[in-house]
């Protein structure tokens, strides 16, 4: 009977979607947090070329301003937490528990969850398109705009936002709890503190997760009570202050700038050695380095509120705080390019990506020495030139450095190579956009240009540098499906991959590509490069040591 | 230039551009240089301590180039912090004395500049050449930020909680400003412009306006 040929088929289809709804598998997980940041990249970037599509020319036309207010809110909630965030967590899930030599997260059902909460935070944060206006509020969601003063804010778009806003936040404290646990109990007995530098930046930003986001969530959710009971928290006219707001929203914010690019300086510290061939330079720095950004990160936030109210004492205190974290992002930048000493350099597409992000960065970091300083930040704040700041920490650094790690355990994960060809074109189509788009906007702003305006007149004249950022801006969203089509052809048909193709030294190389479901048989042992041992090693080891205990 | 504001901010600006010059080519030439003397050549073979699965990579690294590219940079940072205090006092302080004092109401989407005689001008700031006038800056429903980006001057304005901002323009003309807060909708069109005119020109405007509240 055909009934009978039919459901077999039908079935084997529904076992394998009911396996992926069910899995548990921290490296099944870590795909579907790949995947699903990757889907939200594609919308969140679809918004931002609507967004340069309005501002290519004076009094644009291509959308209204009311749908331009709800696109760079959802591009920049987006990018953060559907895109930014996920992918980090794809990378940690995947990558931690086999570096370290751990066959699991400890708490492998919570992880589930914490990956299901994700897609449903999104429908939840996007589900206000259904009733025609999106949220307009602004990733950083001022008040008292949004929580009900004034005119205009879109309900309940709004609302919907801040609802999963929460889902999210509730996902990333659950993951940080799980890696914490992990990271400080589940290493290979004789790792000790040698871990692979990913994994340091992956501790380092848990620990920030897991302080950070309880604040954000008291806030949404105060942000929330204020919208639909009035309760008054932020609102001035009922007694509260908005800026208590921006206090809460930015004691977040900074350690999330470090939350979203530590990994991926984690990624590039793994890259660089192994297309050098030669071990990272000065590795206790580097994995101090990490450790003082996370700690710094906590008492810079009022940077970003330099044109407020706040107290004069209290943003001079920020700024001086502001100043040292451009040392221990310093350190990395030389320690990095100290490693390419006397090496062998193989530009391989993840060496492009990592050394991309080394320069692409330092940009955005020296663009930020000038936003610390108060007197330079007074014009500069709100300007497009902060925009230009931030795009080339968190794309010329985050976003470089994911795809310097996709590239480069691509093999690892599915077995077979990618085209090399295709992603240096990715790589070379990737970098002249990015400049081409976030280049121009520094000039930008310090003409004058305020961020997030729907519309500007032609007497200004900043049209032909918003062209210029605007053409740039498709260039890099073209390249992109260079490197779409690459994954998509490689999976099936790369050439196969090995276990270590790139001669590389952690221990999830020493597993077969894809790693078996239970990653090692018995307990993995790492060994020592003739005639070393950390367990004697000087300084800043026998520091971290004692700050960790082992 | 246009105040005295965009003067000390600008030079500033160039006390910070040339290190920041420096820096950038340093790692760009640093990184450059050692991507073309340090590329693999066929042939070559891997150098001793190259990378082995599953084994920890061999310390390396010196505690004096770790120590040196640590004090250098905190030097140049709190060089860059310390010479940005005295700017910033003159940009917080209003220098001593009487000066016209203007509020500034911001509200969805417009500007209103209440002068000390009661009256007021929509979307128009009108003030003296070469005098300080101080800004009284409020808003009456969400936060806006009063921007005018020839004098490099900025603050927000808070419903709640009133901000200052000072300036003294040397060049008669029209400025641009503009709300650099989003504040909804029409945020775009919150424009207003800064006339800054002769003394003499100012207080006769300042005395016509004054007598048509009165």
């Amino acid at each position: 009977m055909a009934c009978d040929v039919a459901k077999p088929e039908r079935s084997e289809f529904a076992e394998k979607l009911l396996h992926w709804l069910t899995t548990t598998n921290h490296k099944e997980i870590g795909i579907l947090y790949t995947l699903t940041g990757l889907i939200f990249f594609v919308v969140a970037g679809a918004a931002a070329l609507l967004i340069r599509a309005q501002l290519a020319t004076p009094e644009g036309t291509v959308v209204s301003a009311d749908v331009f207010n709800s696109l760079f809110t959802l591009h920049g909630l987006t990018m953060v937490f559907l895109a930014g965030m996920p992918i980090i967590s794809g990378f940690a899930n995947y990558l931690v528990p086999l570096q370290i030599g751990a066959k699991d997260l400890p708490f492998p059902r919570i992880n589930a969850l914490s990956f299901w909460l994700i897609p449903t935070g999104g429908i939840i944060l996007f589900s206000g398109l259904l009733t025609g206006r999106g949220p307009d509020m602004g990733w950083t969601l001022y008040a008292p705009y949004s929580s009900g003063a004034g005119v205009g804010l879109a309900r309940p778009a709004a609302d919907l936002a801040l609802l999963g806003l929460l889902f999210l936040g509730a996902s990333s404290i659950a993951t940080s709890i799980n890696f914490l646990t992990m990271i400080l109990r589940m290493r290979a007995p004789t790792m000790g503190l040698r871990m692979p530098l990913f994994t340091w930046s992956v501790l380092v930003t848990v620990f920030l997760l897991l302080l950070a986001m309880p604040v954000l969530t008291a806030g949404l959710a105060m942000l929330y009570l204020d919208l639909t009971l009035h309760t008054g928290f932020f609102n001035p006219a009922l007694g509260g202050d908005p800026v208590l707001w921006q206090h809460l929203f930015w004691f977040f914010g900074h350690p999330e700038v470090y939350i979203l690019i530590l990994p991926s300086f984690g990624i590039v510290s793994e890259v660089i050695p192994v297309f050098s061939r030669r071990p990272i330079f000065g590795y206790w720095a580097m994995a101090g380095a990490i450790a003082s950004i996370g700690l710094i990160s906590y008492i810079v936030w009022v940077h970003h509120m330099f044109t407020t109210s706040v107290p004069q004492s209290l943003k001079t205190i920020m700024m001086l705080t502001t100043y040292l974290v451009g040392v221990p992002t310093g350190i990395k930048i030389f320690n990095w390019l100290a490693t390419l000493w006397n090496g062998k350099l193989h530009f391989k597409t993840p060496m492009l990506f990592a050394l991309g992000l080394v320069s692409m960065f330092t940009i955005g970091g020296i663009t930020g020495i000038f936003l610390a300083s108060i007197p330079l930040d007074i014009p500069l704040q709100d300007t497009y030139f902060v925009v230009a700041h931030f795009h080339y920490v968190l794309f010329g650094g985050t976003i470089l450095g994911f795809f310097a790690g996709l590239y480069f355990w691509f093999p690892k994960m599915t077995g077979r190579m990618y085209h090399e060809g295709l992603g240096k074109l990715h790589f070379a189509l990737t970098l002249i956009g990015f400049n081409m788009t976030f280049w121009p906007m520094h000039e930008l702003g310090m003409a004058g240009m305020p961020r997030r305006i729907a519309t500007y007149s032609a007497d200004t004249g900043w049209g032909p540098l918003n062209l210029v950022a605007t053409v740039g801006a498709f260039m890099l969203g073209l390249a992109q499906l260079v490197m779409m089509a690459n994954f998509l052809r490689s999976r099936k048909h790369g050439r196969p991959a090995g276990s270590n193709p790139w001669g590389a030294s952690g221990l999830e190389w020493t597993v077969s590509s894809p790693p078996p479901p239970h990653n090692f048989d018995g307990v993995p042992v790492v060994t020592e490069a003739p005639g070393e041992s950390h367990h004697k090693s000087p300084g800043g080891g026998a520091f971290m040591r004692r700050l960790l205990g082992k | 230039m246009q105040a005295v504001s965009t003067q000390v901010v600008n030079d500033l600006f160039w006390l910070f551009f040339w290190p920041a010059v420096g820096v950038a080519v340093l790692v760009f030439v640093w990184m450059g240089y050692a991507m073309v003397k340090f590329r693999a050549r066929p042939g070559q073979p891997d150098p001793k301590d190259a990378p082995v699965a599953g084994q920890i990579p061999a310390h390396r690294g010196s505690r004096k180039v770790e120590v040196t590219w640590t004090v250098i940079p905190t030097v140049i940072v709190l060089f860059l912090a310390a010479v940005s205090i005295g700017p910033l006092n003159f940009l917080w302080n209003p220098p001593p004395g009487e000066h016209l004092t203007v509020r500034v109401e911001a509200y969805q989407w417009a500007w209103d500049f209440v002068y000390p005689e009661g009256f007021k001008t929509l979307n128009e700031l009108r003030v003296p050449m070469g005098q300080p006038v101080v800004l009284d800056v409020r808003s009456r429903d969400v936060i806006h930020a009063f921007y005018v980006p020839d004098f490099a001057l900025k603050t927000d304005a808070v419903p709640g909680q009133p901000t200052v901002m000072w300036f003294n323009a040397t060049k008669t003309g029209t400025y641009r400003a503009q709300c650099a807060e989003y504040c909804g909708l029409a945020h775009a069109r919150m424009l207003a412009t800064v006339v800054v005119m002769e003394p003499a020109a100012f207080e006769q405007w300042r005395a016509e306006r004054a007598r048509g509240v009165a």
